[in-house]
């Protein structure tokens, strides 16, 4: 057969429609996406802009449960209705035109009363990767949720009304080897305790003159080879010790930065810091290293702890403490024959400590009784790459929040978020604004009130006033029960505009849901980004949201 | 000075291929309209709320009518915050909109405008959305145009009562922004006309980073007030190169502003004397002057340009190679001009073309090429398309809560039923769901609607051509095609490609020759400011080089 001629690329269809999004998880995580399966609990306005935004990037196959039929009033706010759908049951007319949005996605409806379903066969939620509930207000939810936390299947309620939004997630446990920081944790290797075991990297470094006077050559000398030779001559001059005080190390950068002006002594005061202070380990990061599970590992363990394990074990041995070193190196102005050395170098390496890594994870695998091959190379690989982004979340249970809450958390909560709040001095008259914290205990009250009434508060204008002070009844008692510092008193205003909305889903609300809620399912299917703890209040009246745990 | 664009086409609405209206889908149930279908709408239009709906909301049960019925709703883009932001305008209850994009569908759109299917791809945007929108939502209706911002003048944009924003570009915001303050009337005590106040809801998103924004023109700070503290334009600052170190151009951008002032002589790309290091006479005014279209010096620059990572290889491709190309049947199949040929970038070469295949792949396969020469690896398609089109990521959640903040301001905004954004969402999805809402005040300094003037401090004998250079840097006022003016209209440069040679000897003259001392200049961009016009005081001092502020 003739040589390939180099021609045109050609790219999968699939390639470049999820291209936009595959360029922030990559293909591996497109894979997981799609191999997802998502619960649905409702077929209203929330759920179905939730399911779009999943469906769109597609997420493998969808169930929504729900019995309701398609009224007139969906058609004023849930796009996923016709009008020549009213009468027909809505889940099953909300799946079909979901599906009509994305061929490679598969989904069904499964008409039943969610409560009763919870009721009748919980067990059924098994089989799903992600639960997510819309609009419940009453104990089948707390039911719903309790099952999800023993059978460690990651739960969402979402709650909308009127201009208010709650949206509670609930995993007993999110590993996360991508969380993709927005801070850089590039790690140079150059400290001086670190290259003592770089030799490789010490004879880069020692290769080129820094003091050369030829023009070219001063304008490539690599950064590294600047700054380590530099760290060398800085240390014979002060008795073997490196800058500690802020003085000293502004004195070594000045150092460095009257050694020449070129782009690469830009790039030496950039990393100048990596030389004196030793690499320091994320605090997530060591959260994680430092783990019960990380340290104990057995049969039942997820692979995640498994490879935490292997890496605790290279850094007690050979990696002495320093977390491997990364194949790709930030660039660094230099001449492109140094540069192309210079990554060799580290990829080497990398490729060593991985190889280590490996083989440790190999044997605390057999040690636990399971096949030495039995976590797949390129999974180990790409733990291994993101060992500086490594994460793990734990929320509370529903449970564990609704029983009992702790004073102490709360007396942080009041006074985190009051501090928070912004004070403008330009404007005379400040719109009247509770905390995010009033509003997520006006949703609590709503809950109760449905436990007692079956029905949302302020549903018909005769019940407006009377419902107004039901709740604040109620919502005295739940400060009572809850241990809420005394001098919160209850906000009534919140309670008023929950039962002058009535219960009513608006539908830039629920689209609002939608785009939050799909975006954590995402995360957490991906195993990718960090997902947040725990529950996410959003009022749409100043347009401000907050993230609290209780 | 006067703007292009006149009004006179807005009055009779055409109907061509470029613009159109979908047939209106008749509602079947029209007796139950009111009381059942926006019961989801009605309970906020029509109870009352002390704290958070103050006067002049008025808790109504025909607050719903009016709203249907008189307002007017502009949309500008209709990609993937476009088509989010017509699904909810329509389900809000909004009948009468309009909907501007110029762009038409990608298979890379679907996975997240959702208005689109791969049947539609090659048509207009604006077309496909507002047809689908009219077929789902019954009663409303969308008109679409296929035309660029700037067709439109102010008849057009006076006539809604709420324009929202989903581009993707600052240049047609700062456009769309200067139109809709220019459109405030004061009275002669200065006093606006609330009437002629459009509100500007602007929203934006980038992978997991969204904002919302609501300007009140003239009232809250403008799109403009901002413009300042974004990213900095493409000006290869040695610390920007060094602090953003993924940059493809930088090691063209080191050849460039580092080694080409110490150029002393040129005879070819590879025939050259440049001054050491140490001779700090550089960019002495016996420097070559740069000309990017001379093959030479661009040349010259590209040999000393080392490259290191792959995205150096993609842009000397893109940036060097491309304009080369005489004729190109396929990736593989092709005539490039020798680099002796002076005539590159004529007008004859060939027009790239981001969405094509072969264009593209004729890109990456020089690329290889090139990294190949270096030992360079990691040149992939993906990254090609990346750094040749700057490839923002999208995903349709991110779109969908941001599209929904901004109708949600729209419909608050309209009927009073509740307080406005003040003025500033931002949301960031990647860590949590962290998100911060403040106010961003207003600029006083700001071009568009602040009243000072930018000051530039300036020695006298500047030439007037090393200020039109500063001007066209300058970092607040990011301008595309500047003509300036003084105060009493008397021209002193002219963009316009005809107008331009009369003003040519101005260049070399000197402020002083031009201008008195503290004189106020008035510059015109129609490109970014539309209409509008940015003040600068000139002040003369001895010695000054202006320096733009910093951002803080």
């Amino acid at each position: 057969m003739a040589k390939q001629e180099k021609g045109a690329v050609q790219l999968s269809e699939h390639a470049k429609k999820y291209d936009r999004q595959m360029r922030l998880w990559g293909a591996h995580g497109q894979q997981l996406l799609e191999e997802g399966k998502i619960c649905m609990l409702g077929s209203n306005v929330a759920a179905s802009e939730i399911l779009k935004n999943c469906v769109l990037p597609a997420v493998g196959i969808f169930t929504i449960i729900d019995d309701a039929d398609v009224s007139i009033s969906d058609l004023g706010n849930n796009f996923f209705v016709t009008q020549d759908d009213v009468g027909k049951k809505r889940a099953e007319v909300v799946s079909e035109w979901l599906l009509e949005m994305n061929p490679d996605v598969s989904g069904s409806a499964l008409i039943k009363n969610p409560s009763q379903l919870i009721a009748d066969d919980i067990s059924y939620f098994k089989q799903f990767n992600i639960v997510v509930s819309t609009q419940m207000y009453g104990d089948a939810n707390r039911k719903l949720a309790a099952f999800c936390w023993q059978n460690e299947i990651p739960f969402l309620s979402v709650k909308v009304n009127g201009l208010m939004a709650m949206l509670r997630a609930q995993y007993p446990e999110i590993c996360i080897m991508e969380s993709h920081p927005s801070n850089d944790r590039t790690d140079l290797f150059i400290y001086p305790e670190q290259l003592k075991l770089f030799p490789e990297l010490q004879a880069f470094i020692d290769s080129f003159d820094i003091d050369t006077t030829d023009v070219e050559k001063h304008a490539h000398l690599p950064c590294l080879a600047i700054l380590g030779q530099f760290t060398q001559r800085y240390l014979k001059q002060h008795e073997n010790k490196l800058p500690s005080t802020y003085k000293e190390q502004t004195e070594f950068k000045d150092k460095v930065s009257e050694m020449g002006n070129g782009e690469n002594y830009m790039d030496a005061i950039h990393w100048a810091s990596q030389c004196y202070l030793p690499p320091r380990i994320d605090r997530e990061v060591q959260a994680v290293l430092k783990d019960e599970k990380a340290l104990t590992i057995d049969a039942q363990s997820r692979d995640f702890w498994i490879l935490v394990r292997g890496l605790n074990d290279f850094l007690a041995n050979e990696g002495g403490g320093f977390l491997p070193c990364s194949t790709s190196i930030p660039d660094m102005t230099m001449d492109s024959k140094s540069y192309v050395a210079l990554k060799a170098i580290y990829k080497t390496r990398a490729e060593r400590d991985l190889k280590l890594i490996a083989g440790y994870v190999q044997k605390r695998l057999t040690s636990i009784g399971r096949a030495a091959d039995s976590i797949a190379s390129d999974l180990v690989e790409r733990f291994v790459r993101n060992a500086r982004s490594l994460k793990v979340v734990r929320t509370k249970s529903m449970a564990q929040e609704y029983e009992n809450a702790n004073a102490d958390e709360y007396d942080e909560l009041y006074m985190d978020m009051s501090a928070f709040e912004e004070k403008d001095d330009d404007e005379a008259e400040q719109p009247f604004k509770p905390l995010a914290v009033n509003w997520y205990w006006a949703f609590r009250a709503m809950e109760v009130f449905y436990d007692t009434e079956k029905r949302l508060p302020g549903d018909v204008d005769e019940n407006v006033s009377g419902d107004v002070e039901k709740l604040v009844a109620i919502q005295t008692e739940l400060y009572k029960t809850n241990k809420v510092p005394d001098d919160q008193s209850v906000v009534k205003e919140c309670l008023e505009e929950m039962v002058r909305y009535g219960g009513a889903e608006l539908h830039n609300m629920g689209a609002f849901v939608g785009g939050v809620a799909s975006q954590t399912i995402m995360k957490v299917l991906l195993r990718q980004f960090y997902t947040y703890n725990h529950t996410y209040v959003f009022n749409g009246i100043h347009c401000d949201g907050q993230v609290i745990a209780l | 000075l006067q703007s292009i664009m006149t009004d006179s086409k807005d009055e009779k609405e055409i109907e061509d291929d470029k613009s159109g209206c979908p047939a209106l889908t008749p509602f079947k149930f029209a007796d139950q309209e009111k009381a059942e279908r926006w019961k989801s709408l009605r309970n906020m239009l029509s109870r009352a709320s002390e704290k958070f709906a103050p006067p002049p909301f008025d808790p109504e049960e025909d607050n719903l009518a009016i709203m249907q019925e008189d307002f007017r709703v502009l949309v500008v883009g209709a990609g993937g915050l476009g088509c989010e932001i017509l699904k909810n305008l329509a389900l809000s209850g909004f009948k009468d909109i309009e909907v501007i994009d110029l762009d038409i569908i990608d298979l890379s759109n679907l996975n997240r405008q959702f208005l689109f299917r791969k049947k539609d791809i090659g048509e207009p945007k604006a077309k496909i959305a507002a047809q689908f929108v009219m077929q789902r939502v019954p009663g409303c209706t969308i008109r679409w145009y296929q035309k660029p911002l700037q067709d439109f003048g102010e008849g057009f944009y006076s006539k809604f009562n709420v324009v929202i924003a989903g581009l993707d570009n600052v240049e047609a915001r700062r456009w769309l922004n200067a139109m809709l303050c220019d459109l405030v009337q004061t009275d002669d005590d200065g006093q606006v006309d609330p009437d002629s106040i459009i509100p500007f809801i602007d929203g934006g998103t980038e992978g997991f980073l969204g904002q919302a924004r609501l300007f009140v023109p003239m009232m809250s700070s403008c799109f403009e007030c901002s413009v300042g503290t974004m990213t900095p334009p493409k000006v290869f600052q040695s610390c920007t190169i060094a602090s953003i170190p993924r940059r493809p151009e930088h090691c063209i951008a080191y050849a460039h502003k580092m080694l080409w002032p110490r150029l002393r002589s040129l005879k070819s790309a590879s025939s050259y004397d440049m001054a050491p290091i140490e001779d700090k006479n550089v960019s002495d005014p016996n420097g070559i002057k740069l000309d990017n279209d001379d093959v030479e010096h661009m040349s010259w620059i590209f040999n000393r340009a080392v490259p290191r990572r792959p995205e150096h290889c993609i842009a000397y491709a893109h940036k060097m190679l491309w304009p080369r190309l005489r004729s190109l049947k396929s990736a593989s199949s092709y005539d490039m001009a020798p680099i002796e040929d002076k005539n590159v970038s004529d007008p004859n070469g060939i027009k790239l073309d981001n969405d094509d295949v072969e264009h593209m792949s004729w890109i990456f396969n020089r690329a290889v090429e090139r990294a190949e020469k270096f030992k360079i690896e990691g040149v992939t398609y993906n990254l090609t398309m990346q750094v040749v089109k700057n490839i923002i990521p999208a995903i349709a959640s991110t779109n969908a809560l941001i599209s929904a903040l901004c109708v949600n301001e729209a419909l608050k905004v309209l009927t009073w039923c509740s307080f406005g954004l003040n003025n500033y969402y931002m949301y960031m999805g990647q860590d949590g769901v962290y998100s911060r809402t403040f106010n961003y005040k207003k600029n006083p300094q700001c071009q568009v609607c602040g009243s000072e003037p930018l000051i530039y401090k300036l020695d006298p004998g500047t030439t007037f051509g090393t200020f039109y250079q500063k001007l066209l840097n300058d970092p607040v006022l990011k301008l595309k095609t500047p003509s300036v003016s003084t105060n009493e209209d008397k021209a002193l440069f002219m963009a316009g490609k005809a107008l331009r040679s009369l003003y040519e000897e101005n260049m070399s003259k000197t402020l002083t020759q031009l201008m008195a001392d503290n004189a106020i200049l008035r510059i015109s961009d129609p490109k970014i400011l539309g209409k509008g016009i940015a003040k600068i005081k000139m002040v003369f001092e001895a010695g000054a080089i202006y320096v733009p502020p910093k951002d803080e």
